[in-house]
């Protein structure tokens, strides 16, 4: 990441929330010197103020999320990047993360020879292609060597062979991580011929949350409006259609949980499909770093095999596993709290679910293979 | 296949035709009704705009069964029947298929499920 | 604001690098007399058609025979005799030498002043099996020698030498355990590392270690006291006002986070209290935690300590070690329970050893030789390294050693305690190693970060911009 670049994504993703703190909207409480007594009374002066204005996240509109064929979507653009650039919520369904397809789509339409930004996915394609031309180079390379075993190698051969040697060992010698700059071949034609297509049909992207995600924001954080209440989004994210036959393992309160410890603790977490497990954590968000920790919740029961696939998956892309076993409550205490949470109403909901995820705890482990031959000095 | 009690998006469909069409630039991306184990469901064709893999033919049809990984785990009786629905679909039974998971984030990721042992891919 | 530049990442070698695959013996024979290993080459993916890769093969063939037809011997004088005694299950060793000693064995005291060595049935296997040791089969005479006061005896005339199979059936056949816990042993054995039984731990070590520098911890204790006092005055406590007045405000309307509304009506001053509130779920480390669990019952349970070599390592005062192995036969066990992860780490030691990143200290040295190339890259990138940090203020040295040491933690366990799991199926054999961590930082982790950086939110990964 270039120094510009990073410059750009500090203040892009300033706030780690997509929450108004009150000092950033009303200004900073001044400071406080010890040993003089003005500045405690200024101090207290400017806290009293503060807290006779409103809150500003009670004042200011809160992105709208919908919920639609099964998914929560957010389709407002604003709404779209502020909830990705703070905090990094969602993914574009057209993106590989951050929302960027309807913007990437309309520069390439106005730009009359393609000379668009480079997408992150175009840094992946550019790479691929990379790729597969030093395998066709080692292709040839290699039935030059076939040749050479079964002797029949001509002059010719002995040339080119000797050239394409030192192009696969400059290939091997570059590091495939950075790749510099865009380049014409990367413009796909298809892609534009699509992309001129799709904006025809105003076909536009939208941010997908997932469950975990559209809860915490509506319940922890209050940070979006939906139209449902708390307890129908929870029966929604659930899977059940009665609180009543939720389990003490259900698949979303076992995710939520884990993906409100982590959430809590400032990492920005998001799915771990790729890589076999639940969720990922990055320390700050996608752009600063790869993400460290590949976070596996225990399912009761679990294989060898299934942990073993996963530990050298995880350990393949050089992240870190964190195993985490989450202690359930009982069926009993969990239907009382159920059954708590569904009589008293509206207003009570965001308490008496907290009382439910309260009654879970979890437990961390890292998981890592151990080589003798490497430990020893 | 277990009912799972799991936050699930219907539309795993839609959105692997506009992964594929949008995203991954294919072209003629078709839906095809088939009827998988009693269920009626629906197969994808579609054609990449560069080979998949390098033994590929240049412009060759590919088909794309969609899946939402959250209605749970597959068996082999049921991989066969989408071989066996291309074939009565098509004409012919296809070497491979391609595999459109969804996740709940929209994430779709493809894999390659073989009819028999293949020589694996060179890295 | 938090300047990036500040931060210098480091990424850690991955062990799985290490391809763990069958040596060519070809290396062996073409390296005899050098110090270098030769690298490994690239493999061809799929058979050519020419018979250049069969006569490849042919030739590490060659080279393995070649290797094993050497004839392997041993100076008369290092001549290790041992007698397994059937009723003991172990074999005893009368004139003990050479430098196997230094970990196995344990003293023996027979009749009338005879002393020797026992050996354990994986011990005796052990040597037996790299030809560092004769076995002969116990018998009454060998039992009338004992007793006696003779000094000499004719094992060859008197005795049977076992052979390595009859060995085996003897140790092994009635405890089917044994053989895993000799493959675990013997892999380890060959890497070089010194092992022992794991016995559980009595109380008379804990007493031994509160007495020494009594004084010293005196001084040190007011000097510190010292500092955190200054600290308090001019540091904290502006910051504890505030935090208390925020308390008392928000105590007064006698409402939590977790109520509906709370947002529309309280303001939130930084991200670093937003999160504070936020925490809801109860976590807790595996090994001091509310439950206590089913010790003994378990059968995950720890068999070896083990250590790095070292020159003088005592059997009877053995330091901490450096790992400690629970086996687990995946034929006949699943994936531990938390129950049994906790017992396992309950029981395990804390090891107050710094984690050594690979290539900081004195690994690129040693590795120097080998791999010259990626070896200068790396030394060069380090020393950059060295460089921008010693450029550094003061404070943002200390930063950046607290982000790495955090990073640190999280990636090989906060509280210092792990255990290997020596992964066995059909002789295959995978150490794995379970370590305990805590994302919130309590307890000894978090006087650890403090002890760098004192009174961070230390659990929090990221709070924004503005630092509380």
């Amino acid at each position: 990441m270039g120094k510009r670049n990073r410059i750009e994504n500090e203040l892009k993703h300033k706030n780690p929330l997509p929450f108004v703190i009150s000092t950033d909207y009303y200004g900073s409480l001044p400071e406080l010197y010890p040993h003089n007594p003005i500045s405690w009374a200024y101090f207290l002066y400017k806290y009293i103020s503060l807290h006779a204005k409103p809150v500003p996240q009670s004042i200011l509109p809160l992105p709208q999320v919908d919920f639609k064929d099964g998914m929560f979507v957010v389709e407002d653009e604003d709404d779209m990047h502020r909830l990705f650039n703070e905090g990094f919520f969602g993914k574009g369904h057209l993106s590989r993360s951050e929302p960027t397809w309807n913007s990437i789509q309309q520069q390439k339409l106005l730009s009359s020879q393609g000379e668009a930004l480079m997408s992150i996915e175009e840094v992946t394609r550019a790479r691929r292609e990379e790729r597969d031309r030093f395998k066709e180079l080692r292709t040839r390379f290699q039935a030059l060597e076939l040749k050479e075993r079964q002797g029949i190698l001509t002059a010719d051969d002995i040339n080119e062979k000797e050239a394409l040697r030192l192009k696969l060992d400059e290939f091997r010698s570059r590091d495939s991580r950075i790749i510099s700059g865009p380049s014409k071949e990367t413009e796909l034609q298809g892609a534009d011929e699509n992309a001129s297509k799709a904006l025809r049909t105003s076909s536009k992207e939208y941010l997908q949350l997932q469950a975990t995600e559209v809860f915490f924001l509506r319940y922890a954080l209050h940070t979006v409006d939906i139209d449902m209440t708390l307890l129908e989004l929870f029966k929604k994210c659930a899977g059940v259609s009665s609180v009543a036959s939720i389990e003490p393992r259900n698949n979303f309160v076992l995710e939520y949980v884990v993906y409100h410890h982590y959430r809590s603790l400032g990492w920005c977490v998001r799915s771990g499909i790729k890589f076999g497990s639940n969720f990922l954590l990055y320390k700050r968000g996608l752009p600063f770093s790869h993400a460290e920790h590949a976070i596996y919740i225990m399912p009761e029961e679990v294989s060898w095999p299934t942990i073993s696939a996963l530990s050298r998956v995880v350990s393949g892309v050089k992240k870190n596993l964190v195993l985490v076993f989450v202690e359930t409550p009982c069926q009993e205490v969990l239907d009382n709290l159920l059954h708590t949470l569904e009589r008293m109403g509206n207003d009570h909901y965001k308490k008496n679910l907290s009382n439910i995820f309260k009654q879970y705890r979890v437990n961390e482990l890292i998981y890592r293979r151990w080589i003798p031959g490497r430990n020893r000095d | 296949m277990q009912e799972s009690n799991r936050f699930s998006g219907k539309l795993s469909k839609e959105q692997v035709m506009q992964n594929l069409t949008d995203y991954n630039a294919w072209s003629s991306v078709e839906e095809h009704e088939a009827c998988i184990q009693g269920k009626p469901t629906v197969i994808l064709t579609g054609i990449p705009p560069k080979k998949l893999v390098g033994s590929d033919q240049e412009k060759q049809l590919e088909w794309v069964v969609p899946l939402d990984i959250a209605r749970g785990e597959l068996d082999v009786g049921e991989i066969n029947c989408w071989f066996s629905e291309i074939e009565r679909i098509s004409g012919h039974r296809p070497g491979r298929i391609t595999l459109g998971t969804q996740n709940d984030d929209s994430t779709i990721v493809y894999y390659f499920v073989h009819d028999g042992i293949v020589k694996p891919q060179r890295n | 604001m938090e300047n990036p530049d500040d931060v210098i990442d480091v990424r850690l070698d991955n062990d799985d690098e290490v391809e763990d695959e069958v040596q060519d013996w070809k290396i062996l024979k073409n390296s005899r007399n050098s110090e270098i290993i030769p690298k490994r080459g690239e493999k061809d993916f799929e058979p050519d058609g020419t018979n250049v890769q069969a006569k490849l093969i042919d030739d590490s063939r060659e080279a393995m025979f070649e290797a094993l037809e050497t004839p392997r011997g041993y100076f008369s004088k290092n001549r290790l005799t041992a007698v397994w005694m059937k009723d003991e299950k172990k074999a005893l060793v009368l004139h003990p030498r050479g430098n196997y000693f230094k970990d196995m064995g344990a003293a023996a005291k027979i009749g009338n002043n005879r002393h020797g060595v026992w050996l354990n049935e994986i011990e005796t296997v052990y040597l037996c099996e790299r030809g560092s040791l004769l076995v002969y089969l116990g018998n009454s005479s060998f039992v009338e020698y004992l007793e006696s006061d003779a000094t000499d005896f004719d094992y060859q005339g008197e005795l049977m030498a076992l052979t390595l199979s009859h060995l085996y059936a003897l140790a092994f056949c009635e405890s089917p355990d044994l053989l895993d816990q000799y493959h675990v042993y013997a892999l380890l054995k060959r890497n070089g590392y010194l092992i022992q039984r794991y016995t559980p731990k009595e109380e008379k070590e804990i007493q031994q270690s509160s007495s020494p520098t009594l004084t010293h911890n005196i001084t040190n204790v007011l000097a510190k006291s010292y500092s955190v006092l200054k600290q308090l005055f001019f540091n904290i406590a502006p910051c504890i006002i505030k935090q208390h007045l925020l308390a008392f405000y928000i105590s007064s309307r006698y409402e939590s986070l977790w109520t509906d509304f709370y947002y529309q009506k309280h303001h939130i001053l930084s991200y670093t209290s937003l999160f504070r509130q936020l925490r809801l779920i109860p976590s807790y480390s595996a090994s001091n935690c509310h439950l206590q669990s089913a010790e003994n019952t378990s059968p995950y349970q720890i068999s070896y300590n083990i250590w790095k070599p070292m020159p003088n390592f005592s059997k009877k005062n053995p330091p901490k070690p450096d790992f400690q192995v629970c086996i687990v036969n995946t034929n006949k066990i699943s994936f531990p329970k938390v129950e049994d992860i906790r017992c396992l780490l309950s029981n395990a030691e804390i090891s107050d050893s710094d984690y050594e990143r690979p290539g900081e200290t004195k690994n690129t040295k040693a590795k120097g030789k080998s791999t010259a190339q990626t070896q200068t890259k790396k030394q060069m990138r380090e020393q950059r390294r060295k460089d921008r940090f010693n450029k550094l203020s003061e404070y943002s040295q200390k930063k950046t050693i607290y982000l790495r040491k955090r990073d640190d933690m999280l990636k090989h366990g906060t509280s210092g305690k792990s255990v290997l799991l020596a992964v066995l199926q059909d002789g295959v054999l995978n150490f794995m190693n379970l370590s305990e961590v805590d994302f919130t930082f309590r307890d000894s982790s978090r006087i650890k970060l403090d002890n760098i950086l004192p009174k961070r939110p230390h659990e929090i990964m990221w709070h924004g911009a503005i630092e509380s």
